[in-house]
This record gives structure tokens, C-alpha cells and sequence, in this order.
């Protein structure tokens, strides 16, 4: 699959056409370049991306999850809430990690878009013109990479990654089914955390 | 009546040192008792959260506080916000829940004593001459409480302390005991956190 279908895909995955999602598709696939890694179908890859909660450009993270394939749903990313358009991009076999982080280069360009116009006067994505939709992504997709894009070095990162505990127990009280390292011990009976009202 | 609060000489011998802000703590504990109609906690049942952090001057304020109320550490009836503010909300379950803090013109007018020039310079409160900690507590203790303080009532502040259990278990695979709030289940038996390795980053309470 070439890079601009791998953008498409991103997009309709996403739901809208926004810079920080193609920022997101830039940072990951050249993430995965700097590792020489590919997609992950499993968990070999793990991310590490810096958005944080309730700010714009959260967007990013699909363009991570989509072009690594660490995604939510298997559990091999996370957030390291610090407001940043960055990710630290892991190899778990190969004990080899990146950080690559999008440059400040285009935010004015960004910020002067008829798109982001539209969005700071309480319009959504895509109810947006598509032609403006498409001039600001080809803005962000076309750029030079050294313009927009800080890639790290590649570094040893070892770590005792934990194994997946498998396994699923009833809760003795609510009966849900509750996954074994998160029951919790009440008297004699083995609970999931809202029933044993404990606080973790 | 005399409001100046001031603390019992084995207050400074548990604190440490002489500085003002135990003083102030002690005083602040001692009005906030007073406001809310409640004694010295012997027991469980009396709540502080102190505004205060890490990494800044004042948090001394904390011992005065624990001193005055019997809300202390140990008994895990006091913890901090990590706001970075001079404040603290005490809270009684069934007389409700009052906040101090310390008034800005207050600090300023403090902060012009000889005692904050050692400590902008690093010294440590011991190692400031007795009679410069004096000047400044002296001068605390001649203040009016409205001086000092600015008090909030907080009707709508309410905090419920976890259910306490004396049940513990003996880990596993270590074999030590652990209070069965924290045991987690491995491979079908008990562990400790550390044994299970399921939480990575150890969480550090201050």
C-alpha cells in the first residue's frame, strides 16, 4: 500500500479531513521507517504518544494508531499526557525505540487556512468546504519531511514488558466477568474493583 | 479571648525547628477546629486536604496543622492537594467543612523579615540565628487572625474515607503479609503488587 492510500484509509477511519490527523500519518510512518519496522498486526509495536485531554490536534492519535497499528483496542499504546504532537515509537523485540515529533513549521500557514478559519469561527470538520479540507491536508501532507518532522535517534530500549495475563473470572458478586489481574480479594470471594470498593 | 494560638514547646521539639509557618499551621488548625465546633481528633474522624505541594517553601505549615487538629499522617487524615497554595479545607463528617488560607498582604508583609533573606540564600531554618526566627514569629503571633486569615465556609464539601479492613493474606510468593485491599491474584493465588507485576510504576504517596 503506498503512503497516500495509507493517508485515505487514515482519514475515513478518522471520520473527518483535519491537519493533525495527517500530521499523525506523517510522524508514524516515518517512525516506523527510522525502526525499520512494520504496521503492527500484533504487539510488537507499542506507542507512546504525548497528546494530552481536551485540546486541539488530539487528532494525531488516529494518524499514529492507524499507520503503526498500536491501537486502542489491543492495548499497545498509551498517552503520556503532556499536550505534545509527538510519539516514542517501540520495538519490543528488537529493543529499539524513536521519538519523532512534528515541527511548528506550518502553524501559521495552519492557523491563516480557510479550514481552520472555518473550525475557530465553531464550524465542524466536515461540514467544511472538501475543497478546503483537501488544500489543508495537501499543505501538511506535501511538505518536506526535515521541514516538519523531528525524527530522534534510535535508541535500546530494553523493558520487562508484562506478559498478558489470559483469563477471565466471574465476579462473586456482580457476576461480570472480570479479567484475573483485576480482581480483587474481599473475605472469601474474589470481586472486580467497583464491587470490592476498593479504589484500584 | 485570646486567639494567638500558640504552639506548645514539644510542638517545636516534634517539627524540629523554630520557623513561623509551623506557628501559622498550628494557629490555622486551631481556628479551624474552633470555626467547625470540633476537639482535637483523638480517633479517625477529622479531615485535612492542605493545598500545598512539593519543591516550595512553607510546607511546614503541615506540622502546625497535624499538631493542632490530631489529623495527622499517620492516622492518614490529612493530604495534600498538590496545588501549590497556602490553604487548607478541614472538614468534619458531621459539622461540616471550612477552607483557610493565608491572605496575600500577609505573606508580603512577612516576607520583608531578616529571616526570608537566609532562606532566599539556601540556609536552613536551624541554621538562621535564634533571635532573626524570633523576630518573625513574634511578629506572627502579634497579628490578628483577619489579619492572617481568609475563611471560607465549604457547605458543599464532602470526602468519604475508604472502608478500613483488618484482613491481611501472606503473599505467595514472598511470603509477607499484605493487607488484603492490595492482594492481587496470580496464577490462581495470592500476590503482593510487587510479586504480581502488574503495576510498573511503584505510586509514592508524600
Amino acid at each position: 500500500m503506498d503512503d497516500k492510500e495509507i493517508l485515505l484509509d487514515t482519514l475515513k477511519f478518522h471520520g473527518h479531513r483535519c491537519w493533525a490527523s495527517v500530521a499523525g500519518v506523517r510522524v508514524g510512518l516515518a517512525a516506523l521507517r527510522a525502526l525499520d519496522a512494520k504496521r503492527s498486526g500484533g504487539t510488537q509495536l507499542y506507542a507512546i504518544i504525548e497528546t494530552g485531554e481536551d485540546h486541539g490536534g488530539m487528532c494525531f492519535g488516529d494518524g499514529i494508531q492507524y499507520t503503526t497499528g498500536c491501537t486502542f483496542g489491543k492495548g499497545n499504546i498509551r498517552k503520556h499526557p503532556l499536550g505534545k504532537l509527538a510519539v516514542t515509537l517501540i520495538d519490543k523485540d528488537a529493543e529499539r525505540a524513536v521519538r519523532v515529533s512534528y515541527k511548528p513549521t506550518l502553524q501559521k500557514q495552519i492557523a491563516e487556512s480557510a479550514f481552520m478559519q472555518q473550525r475557530a469561527a465553531g464550524i465542524s470538520p466536515d461540514e467544511i468546504p472538501e475543497a478546503d479540507q483537501m488544500a489543508l491536508l495537501d499543505l501538511v501532507w506535501n511538505a518536506p519531511e526535515s521541514d516538519i518532522l523531528t525524527v530522534g535517534a534510535v535508541v535500546d530500549y530494553p523493558y520487562n514488558w508484562l506478559p498478558e495475563v489470559m483469563g477471565f473470572r466471574k465476579c462473586d458478586s456482580c457476576g461480570e466477568l472480570v479479567a484475573h489481574a483485576y480482581l480483587r480479594a474481599v473475605g472469601n470471594q474474589l470481586m472486580c474493583i467497583p464491587c470490592s470498593g476498593y479504589d484500584r | 479571648m485570646n486567639r494567638k494560638y500558640i504552639p506548645p514547646e514539644w510542638a517545636f521539639e516534634f517539627h524540629g525547628h523554630e520557623c513561623p509557618f509551623m506557628p501559622i499551621g498550628y494557629r490555622m488548625g486551631k481556628l479551624a477546629l474552633e470555626y467547625l465546633n470540633a476537639e482535637k481528633e483523638p480517633d479517625h474522624g477529622f479531615f485535612v486536604f492542605p493545598e500545598l505541594g512539593e519543591g516550595h517553601p512553607q510546607t511546614c505549615m503541615m506540622d502546625g496543622i497535624q499538631i493542632a487538629t490530631g489529623a495527622t499522617y499517620g492516622k492518614v487524615l490529612i493530604a495534600k492537594t498538590f496545588y501549590g497554595k497556602l490553604a487548607a479545607t478541614f472538614y468534619h463528617p458531621i459539622n461540616g467543612a471550612v477552607r483557610y488560607s493565608l491572605l496575600p498582604d500577609f505573606i508580603d508583609a512577612m516576607g520583608k523579615f531578616e529571616f526570608f533573606v537566609y532562606r532566599k540564600k539556601g540556609i536552613e531554618p536551624s541554621q538562621i540565628p535564634l533571635e532573626v526566627r524570633r523576630e518573625v514569629i513574634q511578629w506572627v503571633y502579634d497579628q490578628p487572625d483577619e489579619m492572617i486569615f481568609k475563611v471560607e465556609a465549604k457547605p458543599d464539601f464532602t470526602y468519604k474515607p475508604v472502608k478500613g479492613s483488618f484482613n491481611k493474606t501472606r503473599c505467595s510468593v514472598c511470603g509477607e503479609y499484605v493487607f488484603d485491599r492490595y492482594l492481587r491474584m496470580k496464577d490462581g493465588k495470592p500476590v503482593c503488587i510487587p510479586c504480581s507485576g502488574y503495576e510498573k510504576i511503584a505510586l509514592i504517596e508524600r
